[in-house]
């Protein structure tokens, strides 16, 4: 194999000569652009305008999100932010409270403002599908396309196996209780969305009115609680919306049984046949409902969508635009990761597909709660080098949860904070890898967005955090770039690209991201520890710079090491695994080398030889962890001050 | 990063014009007048809370034809009817129940459309004061505006909907926590205030003891879930409607069959889950009316309509009162500051120092700072969003 197949050659990526030519001549046509993204702790701004004969990205500003009181109007942190960016760029872009809009002769004002929001809670979803191994991971790969958060499942081979005819399934007294009993469960935690999956095209309908019957069922109370609040000047969960995306052939009968109660709304069938899948039309209603029910609901969004051009975007689906477009454009596989306060995303694009898991439940501040209770505090105390107690891992994180607006105070709270976002990311993407078969996703850009990430204080950090939470395999190049967000323009940019994609390209190619470096992943099966306690070789490198130095490292089965090389450096490597291991598809053994003109690109971090196999393999023995992730913090430079000595 | 640090609502206020809107749910009548003096527990206004009739499809129920299905009702008009009893039923193979989804009167059957109609009672409902004042305005037919001299404290989460009571000091200092064996009867009917910590059995001690609610600076998360019989972590999973919540109550509630404390009993935590003691500002404030009625209310929520645990104290004198408004205490060069971050709550310090422009902080993140001083002299760099000014 030739690892010259890393097709990097250029730190920035190359505008394509189309783009190139538009965005010339968007430079006449277009002046300066506000794009704000509101998230739901902080509020961002950026600025694009003409700079020179380029048009560019001018500076960003960020203030706290005001979705709740006392001002209950996200306005207000969009226009403190605004007023930060004045601050920063000396530029008049409000007058007498308003936007200043079109831009003026002196440069003043602006001629475009654009938004995207996260700040709304995401929709609550039931999934009723028939069968768990079949309908159901399909109806959870469609909701993971917007923020929703799923309450509960509902699937029919749970608990009526034993039911084999039509009459059992529909009359029988054990199907009647465990009628009961379904329902009883919707209605404990009552879902704004039903999204209805199973049957193949032409097959039995009578599951599928199994399941609209207990999604009717409990529509009907929810109606009816909803209907007894409401006097009473209290709010309670209305009907559902049903999305039915099962075999087509059941829709009229199961419409007949859900209309009286609840909206349907049918899309194509999930699953039209055994081996296929179409979860896009699923995918697509769910985030229309999203801009629908939830966009709207945003504090002050009445004021706010009078000042935009276009629609409020969510913010995944501009992030996701991003990696399509990088995909579709330069060819790059990506996968775009956006750690946030509400919400973890992942947007995967590869030459074979394209999927996004959205966790609306899932975040590193309102979403904590729910993030250690799904993953559980040893998984999260893991990633950490010092002891601490689950108690106190506890305690931190409700804090956090209940005061999410404050930033870590010591390197310990930050570490803290690191090691809760790798977790959240492992949550994205163990649902992304069961969509998957249980494989691992191909890509060789790695993106990180989202607060945390971007204001990491050592660009190490959050390499680490990104290797060490979605551990890339690295098939086939053998190696991945990573890349961080610090201006978080991705959704900007990808709402800027509605209006004029030529000019978002251009400023995505040169104002966008931040170049970690190039990891180069070797896999392979060794003991950590073998006798003795010195671990084999798994990998001999030598770097070529241009421009002159080179260095050769052997990295031990089970470590990582990185070796410096700037942003604006390139240089040839030559990739020797020993017996047994191998770099991305190559042969165990094997060396590989770049090709001349393919060398590899450096980044604030540089290259990185990641040896310590895959899946990783954490020791047991929380001494020999904890001296496991020194070791590993340390070769990044990541480790909290605290920890050093 | 942000130049603009709003302070939302200050935390400890104190000698404000308080002003409440006392409203009832649904129009009623209004018993008080306006300059009336009115207690806590005063009811502002009451009414009865008349359900509509539900709506049961009981031909559909049945699947049967609605003439078909007259033949089969079980119960007659006027009949009184359980949530979940039987109104008709289909014998034989298919057989099939229609069954009232409320409890109330059965109040008739329609052979036209199929359905029948279900009465629910009405409920009495009404509003209290809450507050020791005076009635300003009248609210026609709803409710009444009271207003009184006081001090406010805003919690940082809480338990129980609004109370009531006399306030007795259980502890000598802000760092100390309510010791279980030391407390008695003396507690009862009382809003009592704690230092630090408080753990589920002095929650429990306190509840049977008559108690009605509790003011301390922190708790273990895992004390209150013992208190509040949590299954787990997932008992702590927010954004999850149920309980009749919103789903972003804090801490999430049990459902009601599984309920361990009564609804009634107020706790309000001002720093946070662990160990911390409460902010000596906070405690000072409260303890010095030791014996006085104050009212509290322990709700919280943390998104869609937030909302912290009040504790208000009635003060006596109705002079030299500000509006709540009037009060913005801000972050400024000598300004006493209450630590937010973690590690450090309920601790006070001073900023002596306000640099201009994002700073590198202890942690390495880059944001807006302050040094600050503390009691002890030692000296730290703290991100602003983890200080809030205190007057």
């Amino acid at each position: 194999m030739n690892i010259g197949k890393i097709e990097n050659t250029n730190p920035r990526l190359k505008v394509p000569p189309e783009a190139e030519t538009e965005a010339s001549a968007t430079v006449a046509t277009v002046g300066a652009t506000l794009a704000v993204d509101i998230g739901s702790l902080n509020t961002r701004a950026a600025l694009f305008d003409v700079v020179g004969d380029e048009y560019r990205f001018v500076a960003r500003a960020s203030a706290l999100t005001t979705a709740e009181s006392p001002y209950s109007d996200v306005t207000a942190g969009v226009y403190n932010a605004v007023r930060d960016l004045e601050a920063i760029t000396g530029r008049k872009l409000t007058e007498d409270n308003r936007l200043l809009v079109p831009q003026r002769d002196d440069g003043s004002g602006i001629d475009l403002f654009i938004a995207t929001a996260s700040a709304a809670p995401a929709l609550r979803v039931t999934i009723a599908a028939v069968s768990s191994d079949i309908s159901e991971p399909s109806a959870l790969q469609a909701v993971g396309g917007t923020y929703t958060h799923v309450v509960s499942h509902i699937t029919l081979d749970e608990g009526i196996k034993a039911l084999s005819t039509d009459y059992d399934l529909l009359l029988s007294s054990a199907a009647a209780a465990w009628l009961q009993e379904q329902t009883d469960k919707l209605l404990a935690v009552p879902p704004e969305v039903v999204l209805i999956a199973g049957g193949i095209e032409g097959g039995p309908t009578v599951p599928l009115l199994r399941l609209a019957k207990v999604v009717a069922d409990a529509a009907q109370e929810q109606a009816h609680r909803a209907e007894l609040a409401a006097r009473t000047n209290k709010q309670a969960p209305g009907p559902p919306i049903a999305i039915y995306a099962g075999n087509s052939l059941a829709l009229p009968q199961v419409a007949r049984v859900l209309t009286p109660v609840a909206e349907v709304r049918a899309v194509p069938n999930l699953r039209p046949g055994l081996t296929t899948e179409q979860t896009s039309p699923a995918e697509e209603m769910l985030a229309n409902l999203y801009r629908e029910k939830r966009v709207p609901q945003i504090p002050g969004y009445p004021v706010l969508s009078r000042w935009v051009e276009g629609a409020i975007a969510p913010t995944a689906e501009s992030t996701r635009l991003i990696a399509r477009f990088l995909q579709a454009h330069y060819g790059r596989e990506t996968l775009i990761a956006d750690v946030g306060a509400s919400a973890t995303s992942l947007f995967l694009a590869n030459r074979d597909t394209e999927v996004p898991v959205v966790r609306g439940e899932i975040g590193v501040a309102y979403g904590l709660a729910n993030l250690l209770a799904e993953r559980g505090l040893a998984n999260v105390l893991r990633w950490l080098p010092f002891s601490l107690s689950e108690e106190d891992l506890t305690n931190w994180a409700l804090n956090k949860l209940i005061r999410p607006a404050g930033l870590p105070l010591t390197a310990r709270d930050l570490a803290i904070e690191h090691a809760l976002a790798c977790e959240a990311l492992g949550a994205a993407y163990d649902v992304m890898k069961r969509g998957n078969a249980g494989e691992d996703s191909r890509y060789d850009l790695l993106i990180g967005t989202g607060g945390l990430l971007a204001y990491c204080p050592r660009p190490g950090q959050a390499a680490r955090i990104l290797l060490d939470a979605l551990q890339p395999t690295a098939e086939g190049l053998g190696s991945v770039e990573l890349a961080i967000d610090t201006t978080m323009l991705l959704p900007a940019l990808g709402n800027l690209a509605h209006h004029n994609l030529a000019a978002a390209s251009y400023i995505f190619d040169r104002d966008c991201l931040m170049w970690l470096g190039t990891a180069i992943v070797v896999q392979g099966d060794a003991p950590v520890a073998t006798v003795g306690g010195e671990p084999p070789t798994a990998v001999t490198v030598t770097m070529e710079r241009k421009g002159g130095g080179t260095d050769t490292i052997d990295v031990p089965y089970g470590q990582i090491r990185v070796v410096p090389l700037r942003p604006d450096q390139r240089a040839a490597l030559n990739i020797k695994p020993s017996a047994g291991f191998r770099v991305g598809s190559g042969e165990p053994g094997k060396s590989l080398k770049t090709e001349p003109g393919q060398e590899i690109k450096g980044g604030l971090v540089g290259l990185i030889v990641d040896a310590r196999g895959r899946p990783l393999t954490l020791a047991e023995d929380i001494d020999m962890r904890q001296a496991q992730m020194k070791r590993w913090w340390g070769a990044f430079d990541a480790l909290p001050v605290s920890e050093k000595t | 990063m942000s130049i603009y640090y709003p302070i939302p609502q200050p935390t400890i206020a104190t000698n404000i014009l308080l002003r409440r809107d006392r409203r009832l749910p649904v129009p009623g009548e209004v018993l008080v007048r306006a300059g009336a003096r009115v207690e806590p527990g005063d009811v502002v206004a009451q009414s009865m809370l008349t359900s509509e009739p539900v709506v049961v499809n009981i031909a559909a129920d049945l699947d049967l034809s609605p003439q078909a299905t007259a033949r089969r009702l079980l119960v007659s008009p006027g009949a009184q009817v359980e949530r979940g009893g039987t109104l008709a039923q289909r014998a034989g193979r298919g057989s099939r129940v229609s069954r009232s989804p409320v409890a109330g009167t059965f109040s008739g059957y329609d052979p036209a459309t199929g359905t029948g109609q279900i009465v629910a009672p009405s409920e009495p409902v009404s509003v209290t004061a809450h507050l020791k004042g005076i009635v300003t305005d009248v609210i026609p037919y709803y409710g009444a505006t009271i207003e009184t001299p006081a001090n406010l404290v805003r919690g940082i989460f809480g338990l129980g909907g609004e109370r009531h009571g006399v306030m007795k000091v259980l502890v000598t200092s802000a760092d100390e926590s309510i010791a279980p064996d030391r407390l008695d009867a003396r507690v009862a009917y009382s809003i009592v205030l704690g230092g630090s910590e408080i753990t589920a059995d002095a929650l429990r001690k306190l509840i049977e003891l008559g108690a009605r609610g509790v003011i301390t600076g922190s708790i273990r998360a895992s004390e209150l879930s013992d208190f509040l019989g949590y299954a787990g972590l997932d008992s702590w999973r927010m954004g999850v409607v149920r309980a009749e919540s919103k789903g972003w109550d804090f801490p999430p509630p049990t459902p009601s069959s599984e309920r361990a404390v009564p609804p009634d009993f107020v706790l309000i935590i001002t720093e946070g889950f662990g160990t911390a003691p409460m902010c000596r500002r906070v405690f000072e404030t409260i303890a010095a009316y030791d014996g006085q009625e104050i009212a509290v209310d322990g709700s919280t929520r943390l998104r869609g309509g937030l909302s912290r645990p009040e504790i208000i104290i009635p003060l006596a004198r109705t002079t030299a009162v500000r509006r709540p408004g009037e009060i913005s205490p801000r972050l400024a060069m000598g300004s006493q500051v209450r630590l937010l971050a973690q590690g450090y709550l309920g601790q006070t310090a001073q900023i002596v120092e306000l640099p201009t422009g994002p700073r590198s902080s202890q942690s390495g993140v880059v944001a807006q700072v302050a040094d600050v001083q503390m009691a002890d002299g030692q000296k730290m760099r703290v991100p602003l969003v983890d200080l809030e000014a205190i007057e």
